[in-house]
């Protein structure tokens, strides 16, 4: 084949091609492509992991800071450390609405990254333009799948380190809670499994729906339901630990550190009184509790049942449980990613396009 | 036909949308190297029968071969160099935030041969700016970018989906123009989809009509202009010479036939006292298939 000269494509910018080029098996021209369609999305993702990456690190110095003030341990009230911990938009405060922020980025990741991939394609119709080349709709989908993957993956493995950094340095001042809420969510690479699969899931949601608008809708409303079901059943994926505990001890030095209380609560009411057991573990009725205490004012109350070794029933989760909970919670994330990949590419294998 | 060699040849094909058949039982062959017409009123079933060539639809039944390879809906991967089909699809879909220079890498990198200076040749032609967004041109120029994304991938088999609907009268021509002599340059065959016939005289040398899903006429446009005719003349039942009725009008006083006529040419065939022959446009020999009805289309059953 001739060398031919060719004239630049864009005014100061120079190119090689030959009149007629060979190219290879079309992996260097998806890669180049994915990135000329997905640059923007990809380079606002770098740049906002890069910002809370850097705000979570400099959160968790902080936090360890007032830790080690207070000589490794909970800092006590009243203390000016404490004071610090517990002010409105103190770092203790905004790592936790950081915390809570970072629950709902794999939906971002879903509609931002995922969602569009297949359906802006549809809605402009450019698969026809993609489709038409010499790639099949098959290497179309799974390279750009495993580059955007890779990315997404990649990106959210340093926010997951970071999260997890820092929710250790916010259970070490406030004393435990890694069991709970968005530090349990945020930390053990949670966050990484939940991005892959709702990356999935919005390819999938994409390649279904064909339009942006109601795909987004979708991945909103399916994130939102498996959030709700995940807080709901998590605590019980593995059968809780019980025990009696004796009433007026708090979770802490009985349950040990980060453990979650399941179930455990005592209620005196008008009449009756529920989870209440003596020594040898029988129930205590209202009519024995006015018996052992006939003064049931809060005041005397908890001492009398201290004074009488009234117990309570507690359900639990230890602590050391906690990476068996995020290995369950990332296994289930990345299997529902995968059974969305094989959706995916199930329903682009059944596409057909119509050039009219 | 079958000592030409052949672009496309269709045996039975069909496409069934849910209930309504868009394609059913076509048969046909179209040569190679040569601007082929695809004629056909609106919702015929001309894009679905480009759609199903390239590869993108999957017919309901029937074979389908390009260059006598087997046409399979995602395989364009695999496709060998003298089958290579590239379509224009109607709406001339292009990435609206890639540069036109971007569009032209994305064909260089996601096809195994580029002519590169083709395309750029092409986008010259028609004064395309090279640094302007798809989304910012006029729809002449995207069409013509299109064209020249098409163009740069050497297809061997060009389908073009109502190519000029977009165009101007002068920019139809140039353009017309302009593929007929890329056409013959590299012994590329042409399919052009259109429903107004006016536009494919003189550029096309093959007719494939389509009514209803299915090939009414076929063949080569001369032969088929030589084998038809006008017959005018006293009202009759019957025209005075050989040949198949395709369609007959008649008045009080007058008839008007027009014959098909395979092996005697329907022109010099009429000897009768007060008739006359005329010869038909393209125009006119496709209204009248279209018009004409299904049963009676003798070159159809002729070439049968």
């Amino acid at each position: 084949m001739n060398q031919i000269a060719q004239p630049p494509l864009v005014p100061g910018r120079s190119n090689d091609y030959d009149a007629v080029s060979r190219n290879g098996d079309g992996f260097a021209g998806l890669l180049w492509l994915t990135w000329r369609q997905h640059r923007w999305a990809l380079i606002g993702s770098v740049v906002l992991t890069a910002v809370l990456t850097g705000w979570m690190v400099y959160l968790a110095a902080d936090l360890k800071t007032i830790y080690h003030q207070c000589h490794n341990t909970v800092c006590a009230s009243g203390t000016s450390q404490d004071s610090v911990l517990s002010a409105s938009f103190g770092p203790f405060s905004i790592s936790n609405h950081l915390l809570q922020f970072i629950v709902f980025l794999p939906l971002m990741v879903g509609v931002f990254l995922g969602v569009p991939l297949l359906a802006r394609e549809h809605e402009q119709r450019t698969l026809l333009l993609a489709w038409c080349q010499d790639i099949s709709p098959a290497q179309w989908l799974w390279t750009k799948l495993t580059l955007l993957g890779i990315s997404v993956a990649a990106l959210t493995a340093i926010l997951s380190a970071a999260c997890d950094h820092l929710a250790h340095a916010m259970s070490n001042v406030s004393g435990g809670g890694m069991f709970a809420g968005a530090m349990f969510l945020d930390s053990g690479m949670l966050p990484l499994a939940l991005s892959v699969c709702w990356f999935a899931v919005g390819v999938t949601l994409g390649a279904a729906i064909r339009r942006i608008l109601p795909s987004a809708i979708a991945a909103v409303a399916g994130f939102m339901a498996l959030l709700v079901i995940v807080e709901w059943r998590y605590p019980t994926l593995i059968t809780p630990l019980s025990r009696f505990r004796p009433v007026g001890n708090d979770s802490g030095p009985v349950l040990g550190i980060n453990a979650l209380k399941i179930k455990g609560g005592l209620s005196i009411g008008p009449g009756q009184v529920s989870n209440l057991f003596d020594a040898s573990g029988h129930a205590v009725s209202y009519a024995d509790l006015q018996k052992s205490c006939p003064d049931l004012s809060p005041g005397t109350l908890i001492s009398c049942m201290t004074h009488n070794h009234l117990e309570t029933f507690i359900q639990y989760q230890p602590g050391n449980r906690i990476p068996e909970f995020h290995l369950i919670l990332a296994s289930g994330y990345l299997s529902i990613g995968a059974i969305a990949l094989l959706a995916a590419g199930l329903i682009v294998r059944h596409t057909s396009l119509n050039a009219g | 036909m079958s000592e030409q060699p052949i672009a496309v040849e269709a045996c039975g094909v069909s496409k069934r949308y849910s209930t309504v058949w868009a394609l059913r039982e076509c048969s046909f062959q179209l040569p190679a190297k040569r601007i082929i017409a695809l004629v056909g009123a609106n919702g015929a079933g001309k894009s679905t029968l480009m759609s199903i060539i390239s590869g993108l639809l999957p017919a309901t039944s029937g074979s389908l071969l390009v260059s006598g390879e087997q046409v399979a809906k995602g395989r364009r991967g695999a496709v060998l160099a003298r089958s290579r089909v590239a379509i224009l699809a109607q709406d001339k879909p292009l990435y609206r935030d890639f540069s036109v220079a971007d569009m032209l890498r994305f064909g260089q990198r996601t096809n195994r041969v580029w002519d590169q200076r083709r395309a750029l040749a092409w986008l010259a032609r028609f004064d395309v700016p090279l640094d302007r967004r798809c989304g910012r041109l006029s729809g002449g120029q995207r069409a013509q970018v299109a064209l020249a994304v098409a163009l740069g991938s050497r297809p061997s088999l060009l389908l073009l989906d109502e190519p000029l609907s977009n165009l101007d009268p002068v920019a139809r021509t140039e353009v017309t123009g302009e593929l007929m002599a890329e056409a013959a340059e590299s012994n590329m065959t042409v399919m052009l989809s259109t429903h107004i016939v006016a536009e494919l005289s003189g550029v096309s040398d093959h007719l494939l009509l389509l009514a209803a899903g299915q090939p009414i006429l076929t063949g080569d446009i001369d032969q088929l202009l030589a084998d038809h005719a006008r017959l005018s003349g006293p009202r009759a039942d019957q025209p005075p010479g050989p040949g198949t009725v395709v369609s007959a009008q008649h008045t009080d006083r007058q008839s008007t036939f027009i014959v098909y006529s395979r092996d005697t040419a329907p022109a010099t065939s009429v000897v009768a006292p007060g008739w006359s022959t005329q010869p038909l446009s393209l125009e006119e020999l496709v209204l009248t298939y279209l018009k004409a009805p299904r049963k009676a289309h003798p070159s159809e059953q002729a070439a049968a």
